[in-house]
């Protein structure tokens, strides 16, 4: 009993002692001008960031609906394409076509003999081979 | 070769009049499909010229605070 009582009375010294020391170092204040402006323009910029996120929503929002939109827009140049071929098919086909010379004819099957094939041919692979076919007809015309 | 005319069955031409009047409902469908992206990418526009004002003001309030702590009250 004795020696606890004897360490309880050494902390409350201990103790004792950091609490004058802490009472001996004097606290120094710097004054500032204006602080009233001070905390206004804290303030502002606070309000100011929590609009930017409350707006970030509203943009994020905007920025879906505009990535829908372009997807609609391709399904709607998808459409206008199937409807132009569909009106190619049911108009005559005339003979467009000129007659080539032979040597001509043959030079060209050998040139497209050299051309390596593509095995897997991307969206974008398929549309430039059908507009280099349609360049090429127009080019026939 | 290109005065050459073109003939179409008589019985055809309902079928390419209507096929002309889907791809004319269809332009008007993708101009107004074109006009949205072009007024949601304008409000796009629009908020980032806000935000560019908002960091601006930001930027000026934060300055001037730092200002005033560089220059403390004299008694």
């Amino acid at each position: 009993m004795n020696q606890k009582n004897s360490k309880k009375m050494a902390k409350k010294k201990a103790n004792k002692r950091v609490v004058s020391k802490k009472k001996v170092e004097t606290p120094y204040f710097i004054g500032l001008n204006d602080p009233i402006e001070i905390r206004k323009n804290l303030l502002e910029p606070t309000r100011e960031v929590i609009q930017f996120l409350q707006s970030y929503e509203q943009f994020k929002k905007i920025k879906e609906e505009k990535t829908q939109t372009i997807l609609q827009l391709k399904e709607d140049f998808r459409l206008i394409k199937a409807s132009i071929n569909a009106l190619r098919r049911q108009l005559p086909r005339g003979k467009i076509k000129l007659e080539k010379p032979s040597e001509n004819i043959k030079e060209e099957v050998q040139k497209e003999r050299k051309k390596p094939v593509k095995k897997t041919l991307t969206e974008l692979d398929a549309l430039d081979q059908e507009l280099g076919n349609i360049e090429q007809t127009l080019g026939n015309l | 070769m290109d005065k050459m005319p073109v003939f179409v069955k008589v019985e055809e031409y309902d079928d390419v009049l209507n096929t002309m009047d889907t791809i004319k409902n269809r332009l008007e469908a993708a101009k107004a499909t074109l006009a949205k992206i072009n007024q949601l990418k304008q409000e796009e526009d629009s908020q980032l010229q806000n935000w560019q004002t908002a960091l601006s003001e930001i930027e000026n309030r934060i300055s001037s605070v730092d200002q005033l702590l560089h220059e403390p009250e004299k008694f």
